[in-house]
């Protein structure tokens, strides 16, 4: 085991046993993480981003279970953690915020007591050394006016203040490893671009490693070092971010960045949209679970599941398009 | 862990239309009722609790036909008996080989058959819960649909009478109501031959004045479920469509406003009849409810109270067949409820 | 906060009088005299008696004498139940009684209602939880007087451990008090327990779980004030009930309480008494109103107009 790494994950699954079947969220997914790194997780809705990231912190919600692989993180295997050490872990190794700010918070207690309560329950300190760092966090994602801002409780912030906040508690504890789950989603676009800008600042000041849940490309693009594609449960392509923004080698991350607006298009170019719906997982096909609406699909991809070839250095794929050149005589007709 | 294996040529030939589309399974899809009959179904204690109502009205509304009293009949000679036991006159008619049926539950004071003063109650107090929750859910619903489609101030009006009328204790009304009610309704009574007037003085000035409290106040919690129904509906498009083409405000709530809320109706007047009842066998448990000799099972509980110390039975029997009654018809709104709208479920 | 009392109590002010006028005036619409009996009486006595009752003014003028009386604790004199006795001594004699029955329900109805709510929502599909579901299900099905009967019957007159009428001592309270609360205190168990799964499955819950919170603090500190909000709320019937559900356990259990006083004084239709506690329940009621309002702005940060909380 390289020692290096702050997180690793392999052959992760995770399964939802809903009263209908087994419903693979979670399909065996490998990745890892250094010290000081940001990666990003892109996907869309379904496809098992958020599944994943939960269950690094254990804080999947019943029937969902992990069922597979391993994750480990700064060399202890997490899924072995009994219910005090994960608490111990949660929040003080590895901290989580949210999509949506507006309900994230307790609205009966005000900010200053849902922030001094994070360092409270981690560290033996006096509450006024709380009510310090609590207030010196407030400052350093930006929020003005921080003595009346302890005292006021959520509903009196606005969203954007909200996820302010959010990632204060965050990071209050400097854990090792924040996880951020969609964290500019629920966001009015304004406020999303002050919040990644808050973020991108906090990751040259703090070097705090991170794993960036989005369905937004343009925010990998902009904070992250690698990214990791999923569908259907699956990873299907990962690497660096510029590798993978440069040769995409899945379709499906091709069409995602198809399907991008970006400004130094040329005028003629056009969107294009991925066609058909997201994979139903409770009836996952046994193949390649993009096949059904991938514009390359063959044969052997309704039949079996690709495996991940490497495409370039820290760069893989899992797609038969990249296995071709294994077909007897080399080349296929197709290409 | 890359397998070495042989692919041919053909694998990599492109996949057709249809044989993509072919591994992509798509879910049933089945009708509101049906699928709500089906959750319903798979609900055992609401099936439980169905069969158990289904049985109540059968004993409450066929039942009395297989006794041979009647509930205001008293048997001369037959106060009190315990149960299975006969009264001195009906031993001799015994003992002349005629056959005489028996008091399966003894009688009561007066001399009155227990089991079919228990079958009535039982058959008065589902009456009363069915006839109070229908009130509630014509106003209620009328009420509600006009403040939600109309809106505007007649809404915020409507709504704030709604408020008033909320916050009135409807058992003090209840009470008060009987206090004003029962001189002229008497007077009523004695005077009119119309066959209303008979009627009604068998139900008597409580049960008049319960129905005049759920018509004048139960409904405004109708109410207000139905106008949050319209008022979210009304923003469908269907809605718009239907003014397009220049439906009349009627129609459009006929049409379409109620038949979207029918769910919400169904549940919230199901849940209407034990609470019904509950107020019924209060106020007859007080004295104040059914006048004799018309029995329900809150007046038969208040005889029983009476002579707790020897008939202990005659106070438990009404009192269970009561609670059982209004459980089976929680349990089985509860199960509508869920069955009809799977979101509230928790 | 002080500003939206003094409002809520100036409105409270004004719907109790206008609940008094209105009873009033129904009471008034009663046709006939009260003092009409069987036996019949003579006109002259008839007059005498409403002159001395001051019903030979008209309406108006009565219902403000009434309403000024009232405002000065006087609500005439009981015609039948206590012949000439004033109504508001009998309110006073009868009132307490009624209120610590009622307090004692209140007490035992929230606290352990909320406590088995709690441990359900905590013990969720295990058998504990399906244990009080059962009861809360069953208690919310049985009439208060069924629950009383039934204790009465089995405490009282089978194992002759308490007694079974009067209020001497405190055992004397135990069967009420349990009686007039199991409704509520099932209730209460059945909307805390939802409430609170509601709440679990909220995000700050999960927020606090990512935070590292043990189970302690975030079901105590960060569930259970919320899943409170809706048990609040019930606060206003469940006196409601508590009034009410008071008449038939002073019935059951013979106690000398306004309850069952009242219910005596409208089969009698004793009037002035009917009128009197009336009003006097109906203020009662108002008033927990607004107490309830503003428990509930306490509790609930996001609808106060002042400052306040924690």
């Amino acid at each position: 085991m390289e020692k290096t790494n702050l997180i690793e994950v392999k052959d992760l699954r995770v399964s939802f046993f809903t009263p209908a079947g087994e419903v693979k969220a979670v399909n065996g997914i490998s990745y890892d993480l250094d010290y000081g790194e940001v990666m990003g997780i892109v996907g869309e809705s379904g496809s098992g981003k958020s599944v994943e990231a939960y269950s690094i912190i254990g804080l999947l919600q019943s029937p969902g279970r992990v069922v597979g692989g391993s994750i480990v993180v700064d060399g202890e295997d997490v899924l072995s953690y009994d219910e005090k050490r994960m608490r111990e872990f949660r929040g003080n190794t590895v901290s989580m915020i949210f999509q949506n700010p507006m309900t994230c918070l307790n609205p009966v207690y005000t900010i200053g007591n849902q922030l001094m309560e994070a360092v409270l329950c981690h560290e033996n300190v006096p509450k006024e050394e709380a009510r310090k760092r609590a207030m010196e966090m407030l400052t350093l994602v930006g929020i003005n006016n921080v003595e009346k801002r302890m005292r006021q409780y959520p509903h009196e912030l606005s969203g954007g203040m909200r996820q302010r906040v959010m990632i204060a508690m965050g990071m209050i504890c400097n854990p090792k490893l924040l996880i951020a789950d969609e964290p500019t989603t629920a966001l009015d676009v304004t406020i999303q671009a002050q919040i990644l800008e808050l973020m991108k600042d906090l990751k040259e000041k703090i070097k705090m490693s991170c794993i960036f849940i989005t369905h937004n490309l343009g925010v990998v693009a902009e904070i992250c070092d690698k990214v990791s594609v999923m569908y259907g449960g699956r990873i299907v392509e990962q690497g660096l971010v510029d590798d993978v923004f440069e040769n995409p080698a899945h379709p499906y991350t091709r069409g995602l960045l198809r399907s991008m607006p970006r400004v130094d298009a040329e005028s003629y170019e056009r969107l294009i949209p991925i066609e058909g719906t997201p994979v139903d997982l409770l009836n996952a096909p046994k193949g390649c679970p993009f096949a059904p609406r991938c514009e390359n699909c063959m044969k052997i991809c309704l039949r079996e599941m690709p495996e991940y070839t490497t495409v370039g250095e820290k760069h893989r794929s899992a797609c038969w398009l990249n296995s071709m050149n294994k077909v007897e005589g080399g080349k296929t007709d197709n290409e | 862990m890359e397998k070495e294996r042989v692919l041919t040529q053909e694998d990599f030939r492109l996949a057709t239309e249809e044989e993509k589309q072919s591994v992509v399974v798509e879910r049933e899809i089945t009708s509101f009722w049906k699928e709500a009959w089906g959750r319903l179904k798979a609900n055992k204690v609401a099936m439980v609790a169905l069969v158990v109502i289904i049985i109540y009205i059968l004993a409450a509304f066929v039942g009395p036909a297989f006794i041979p009293y009647s509930y205001s009949e008293q048997i001369r000679g037959a106060e009190n008996l315990k149960p299975l036991t006969y009264a001195p006159v009906e031993e001799i008619a015994r003992a002349e080989g005629q056959s005489v049926f028996p008091h399966l539950m003894g009688t009561d004071s007066l001399g009155r058959d227990l089991l079919v003063r228990i079958l009535y109650g039982t058959r008065v107090s589902l009456a009363i819960g069915v006839v109070a929750s229908l009130i509630v859910l014509v106003i209620g619903s009328i009420y509600g649909s006009i403040a939600g489609y109309v809106g505007g101030r007649v809404d915020i009006i409507m709504m704030r009478i709604v408020d008033v009328i909320y916050s009135v204790p409807e058992i003090l009304v209840v009470l008060l109501l009987q206090v004003v009610l029962s001189e002229p309704l008497k007077t009523w009574f004695s005077t009119s031959q119309s066959g209303l007037a008979e009627f009604m003085s068998t139900l008597g000035a409580g049960l008049i004045s319960i129905f005049i409290t759920f018509g004048v106040l139960y409904w405004v919690g109708m109410a207000r479920i139905i106008r949050g129904q319209v008022l979210m509906l009304k923003q469908q498009e269907y809605v718009t469509a239907a003014r397009s083409i220049g439906a009349k405000g009627k129609f459009i709530i006929k049409k379409h406003l109620l038949p979207n809320c029918v769910g919400q109706l169904i549940v919230t007047t199901c849940l209407q009849i034990p609470s019904a009842i509950f107020l019924e066998s209060f106020l007859s448990f007080l004295g104040l409810g059914v006048s004799a000799p018309l029995a329900s099972l809150g007046s038969l509980a208040s005889d029983g109270l009476k002579g707790i110390y020897t008939y202990t039975y005659r106070l438990i029997i009404p009192s269970v067949v009561l609670s059982i009654m209004i459980l089976a018809l929680n349990l089985f709104g509860d199960g509508l409820r869920d069955a009809l709208d799977p979101r509230l479920k928790k | 906060m002080a500003k939206y009392v003094i409002k809520r109590l100036v409105v409270a002010v004004f719907t109790i009088l206008v609940i008094a006028s209105l009873t009033f005036l129904l009471m008034n619409a009663v046709p006939g005299s009260p003092f009409l009996t069987e036996h019949g009486v003579s006109d002259e006595t008839m007059e005498a008696l409403e002159a001395k009752y001051g019903m030979d003014k008209p309406l108006p003028v009565q219902l403000k004498n009434y309403l000024v009386g009232f405002v000065q604790g006087d609500m005439g004199v009981s015609i039948k139940l206590q012949k000439n006795r004033s109504v508001s001594e009998i309110i006073f004699d009868k009132f307490p009684v009624s209120v610590k029955v009622g307090v004692w329900a209140l007490i035992w109805a929230v606290t352990v209602g909320i406590v088995l709510g709690c441990l359900a929502a905590h013990y969720r599909g295990r058998l504990l939880d399906s244990i009080l579901r059962i009861v809360a299900t069953v208690g919310v099905a049985i009439p208060g007087f069924v629950v009383a009967s039934l204790l009465l019957i089995v405490f009282g007159v089978k194992l002759k451990l308490l007694p079974t009428s009067g209020l001497d001592g405190w055992q004397s309270y135990l069967m009420p008090a349990f009686a007039l609360g199991f409704y509520p205190m099932c209730y209460i168990a059945r909307l805390t327990r939802s409430s609170m799964l509601d709440v679990i499955h909220q995000d700050y819950i999960r927020t606090a779980k990512a935070k590292g919170l043990n189970t302690k603090k975030i079901i105590f500190k960060h569930a259970l004030r919320n899943s409170l909000i809706p048990v609040v709320t019930y606060l206003g019937p469940l006196i409601a009930y508590l009034v009410t559900g008071g008449f038939v356990v002073e019935t059951v259990f013979a106690i000398p309480g306004l309850g069952r006083y009242f219910v005596q004084s409208i089969t009698a239709r004793d009037y002035p008494i009917i009128m009197g506690t009336t009003i006097l329940l109906a203020t009662l009621l108002v008033i927990m109103m607004v107490v309830v309002d503003i428990v509930y702005k306490i509790v609930d940060p996001r609808i106060q107009l002042g400052k306040g909380g924690d």
